[in-house]
């Protein structure tokens, strides 16, 4: 063993402990004495590791079993055993059975049994000692196990939430490819039906003269089908496959050119636009025309909420997206009638609108299909009779 | 009055044609005549010499398209000036027509009179 192993008895009588140092003269231990309780234990504040401590049971002031119970509670680590006539068994006895004693050595003892009990006794001392640390070291590698475990099940849950929005919107994409492509379809079929109603209409309308009422049925006759043709352009926009040309762009430059667009419908509605932009943005690369769509669908939306007036907050500031990456936030918050809890998670849905008829439903499914072809995202969030605010971010070059 | 302004019809939807002819013939300026097949519509160009062809593109038998480069091919019609009338067409096949056919004018159905009449009335300005 590398480690010295220290032996301390303790026997108000010096013969005895002069035995006990010739009992282990030619044995590798450093053998250490005290001739009371409290010398005993200054001998263990002053020493390295005891491993091993022998007390006598019966001496003045603190006896062995009160001596033993002190190392006990200050050095429990370290074997002891006491010395004792059989009168004093009981106590000891009591003591063993509290467990603050290892062995009881009984007088007079036979010097090899004394050598084989103190060699016993230091195995059981390392054994212990191996064992403690066997199961500190295990209980480290299982809160290692543990909190590895806990990380990958977050990676989990991770991956599998980009997974599903992964697959969301490669759903949604192929749903507007396929509505693209049905429109496409259709639109010879039901722009000639319309073409006709159409210029049917007008020639009634020039032909009934002043008959009040049949110019409101053409009238309306040609509303009608012009509205039919909006929704089927709407949806013919769905399988138009430009490529799109992306540039370099000031994004507060195309909001304010949206912004003039929709400027006249603005102050008709009474809406108030307040422009707040952070200074010095970062660029960004994007499709001006699209982008501009996308604005413009937003602006429309917000005008359609807020019939009796509100005001329109544009906010442009830089932030960063889930990954942690660079990225321009711009916000459009309007103080309208918000979107019902129930309708939110549908509103990006192709047909899905609240509005009246006429309107194909497909402006937000459009806008929200040219975000993710920039790389962006776009979320909602709304209160009802406080307003709606659509959240765009865009990657930053 | 000057003589009016004689405009052949070449659309496989019969009734839209009748309504652009009812629509035109309101303006004492235009004459419509119609054909309903692009062979029709060939002949009818070589016999009337019409100062204007409204042209749909989506017919069964020949497509506006070929019709439109026969006219070319004849002398006799070659100069007519042509508008493409079409149901589906988009801007980029628009495009691509334009290399093929060389530049025509394009119009979008459904369409109203009053642009219908303000793009023939461009289209022969031109011509002019």
């Amino acid at each position: 063993m590398e480690e010295t192993v220290r032996i301390l008895f303790v026997d108000d009588e010096p013969s005895v402990l002069n035995i006990m140092e010739r009992l282990f003269l030619f044995e590798d231990y450093e053998i250490l004495t005290a001739t009371s309780g409290e010398e005993g234990l200054r001998k263990f504040e002053g020493s390295p590791t005891i491993h091993i401590v022998i007390s006598d049971y019966r001496m003045p002031e603190m006896n062995g079993v009160e001596f033993l119970e002190e190392v006990y509670k200050k050095w429990p680590d370290t074997v002891r055993m006491i010395i004792s006539g059989y009168a004093d068994l009981d106590a000891v006895v009591q003591a063993i059975n509290r467990g603050h004693i290892y062995k009881f050595i009984s007088k007079p003892w036979n010097n090899t049994e004394m050598k084989v009990t103190i060699a016993t006794a230091l195995e059981r001392y390392f054994l212990r000692k191996r064992n403690r640390e066997l199961t500190e070291s295990l209980l480290h590698k299982n809160e290692e196990l543990r909190q590895f475990n806990e990380r990958l099940e977050q990676l989990v849950t991770d991956r599998t939430t980009a997974l599903m929005q992964t697959q969301e919107q490669l759903v949604q994409s192929e749903k507007l490819a396929a509505i693209g492509i049905l429109a496409a379809g259709i639109a010879h079929e039901i722009k000639n039906p319309l073409a006709i109603i159409t210029m049917g209409t007008e020639y009634m309308k020039s032909v009934v003269g002043d008959n009040a009422m049949l110019q409101e049925v053409a009238d309306r006759l040609k509303q009608a089908a012009l509205r039919a043709d909006t929704i089927v352009k709407g949806l013919l926009s769905y399988s138009r496959q430009n490529p799109l040309s992306f540039k370099e762009t000031d994004i507060t430059t195309l909001i304010d050119e949206t912004l003039t667009f929709t400027e006249h419908e603005l102050q008709r509605k009474n809406i108030e636009v307040i422009r707040k932009y952070a200074d010095s943005l970062p660029r960004v690369r994007v499709d001006a025309n699209q982008i501009k769509q996308v604005f413009v669908n937003l602006l429309m939306n917000g005008i359609d909420a807020m019939p009796a007036g509100g005001s329109f907050t544009i906010r442009v500031e830089c932030s960063e997206n889930g990954a942690g990456k660079k990225v321009v936030q711009i916000v459009y918050a309007d103080t309208g009638f918000g979107i019902l809890a129930e309708r939110i998670g549908k509103i990006f849905d192709p047909f899905f609108t609240t509005k009246d008829i006429g309107n194909t439903g497909l402006g937000l499914s459009v806008s929200k299909g040219i975000i993710d072809k920039h790389g962006g995202t776009i979320n909602v969030e709304s209160r009802i009779e406080e307003g709606t605010s659509f959240f765009i971010r865009l990657p930053v070059v | 009055m000057a003589e009016p302004v004689q405009i052949l019809m070449i659309d496989d939807e019969e009734p839209f044609s009748f309504f652009v002819k009812l629509n035109l013939e309101t303006d004492p300026r235009f004459k419509v005549t119609t054909a309903l097949r692009g062979d029709d519509g060939l002949k009818l160009a070589k016999s009337i010499k019409p100062d204007l062809i409204l042209l749909d593109i989506m017919m069964p038998g020949m497509f506006g398209t070929e019709v439109a480069e026969k006219l070319l091919e004849d002398p006799r019609t070659k100069d007519i000036p042509i508008i493409f009338l079409t149901a589906a067409l988009k801007k980029d096949e628009a495009d691509e027509m334009d290399g093929r056919i060389g530049r025509r004018e394009f119009i979008a159905k459904p369409i109203t009179k009053e642009e219908l009449v303000i793009r023939i009335e461009a289209t022969l300005e031109l011509k002019k």
